[in-house]
């Protein structure tokens, strides 16, 4: 494992020069290469950041729960820092969702919410995962809340594949346009649409990075108050 | 690359989107007004679409400038707790029990 995260180490900065390049070509696709949707206009083009949004908070999610369920099965602090991490970026990443989302509807159904069946478990899982992290933010470092937590992470996972499948299950309004039933996309669109995928999945990997980062600080933070503790303890032994 | 280069390059970039995004939008607000979705609202599409780009990129920079605070807090209570573990380790080598 530390092999591998010396190698991502090195990695990283270019990792970094690549997400903003494909982040400038995205924007600049979007709004100067991308045409404009006959029937919903400019904003269609919220479309580009929505969907990539999308699938980079169902990855941060599934990262916290692959993890959570590692954790459980052998316990590694490796495991539970890419946990937490996962849901910080997988939690920005559905806010964004649930933003971007109602300001499109707003455009398109006259309303910014209805109680749409994707809608509804969308924001469900934003409150699953978003309880996640509030266990693990208030808990402190204990074991016993780390696995119920872990637990809690691998429960929400459920709700990932329910919200691919509400529309075909359940109706709604929610739009299908790439996945089966759906109009499809003009090749200047689908262009745009797949760079704007990948920016968005650079971003995901450079953010979980960082917060990966964080949270291996934060530990060996705590692990030093542990060490200064024991090393006091030891002195005042000594001196007794 | 050096820290100054980075913090300079991430400055002209959002920049560069928040000075020329709404520019571009407004442009082409002009081109779909007589669309089908522009009559469903009197809010146009294009500020709907900036405030949706706006929401992004702030909520982004927000996070990574989170990050970054929260990392320059934690190495600055790394170097004063390494302090004081070297303190107490150095006065537990420093002292010798007295028999």
């Amino acid at each position: 494992m530390e092999f591998l995260e010396e190698q991502l180490g090195r990695l990283f900065p270019w990792i970094i020069g690549l997400t903003a390049v494909a982040t400038v070509v995205s924007v600049w696709m979007i709004f100067g290469y991308a045409p404009i949707d006959r029937e919903m206009g400019v904003v269609q083009k919220i479309f580009y950041s929505h969907v990539p949004a999308a699938m980079a908070s169902y990855a941060g999610f599934t990262v916290t729960s692959v993890a959570s369920l590692l954790y459980l099965l052998k316990p590694h602090r490796n495991w539970d820092f890419a946990a937490v991490a996962g849901a910080q970026v997988g939690l920005l990443f559905c806010a964004y969702v649930l933003i971007s989302g109602p300001l499109w509807a707003l455009k398109a159904w006259g309303k910014a919410w209805t109680w749409d069946p994707q809608l509804t478990a969308t924001f469900v899982l934003f409150l699953l995962y978003g309880a996640y992290a509030m266990l693990r933010a208030f808990s402190g470092e204990n074991e016993r809340m780390r696995k119920i937590s872990a637990a809690l992470a691998v429960i929400a996972f459920v709700d990932i594949p329910i919200i691919h499948w509400a529309v075909h299950q359940w109706g709604g309004m929610h739009p299908v346009v790439e996945r089966e039933g759906g109009g499809g996309l003009a090749p200047a669109m689908k262009t745009t649409f797949s760079v704007s995928m990948a920016a968005f999945l650079l971003l995901f990997v450079v953010l979980l990075w960082l917060a990966m980062r964080v949270r291996r600080l934060e530990w060996r933070v705590e692990r030093l108050y542990v060490d200064i503790e024991d090393a006091q303890r030891i002195q005042h032994e000594q001196r007794g | 690359m050096k820290r100054s280069h980075w913090r300079g390059f991430g400055a002209a970039l959002a920049a560069w989107i928040v000075v020329w995004l709404p520019g571009v939008a407004a442009a082409q607000e002009e081109v779909v007004e007589a669309t089908k979705a522009a009559q469903e609202t009197s809010i146009p599409g294009g500020q709907l679409a900036v405030i949706s780009y706006i929401v992004l990129w702030g909520g982004l920079l927000a996070f990574v400038g989170y990050l970054g605070w929260r990392q320059r807090k934690l190495y600055a209570e790394m170097d004063e707790l390494e302090g004081r573990l070297d303190e107490a380790l150095g006065a537990d080598l420093d002292e010798t029990p007295e028999d």
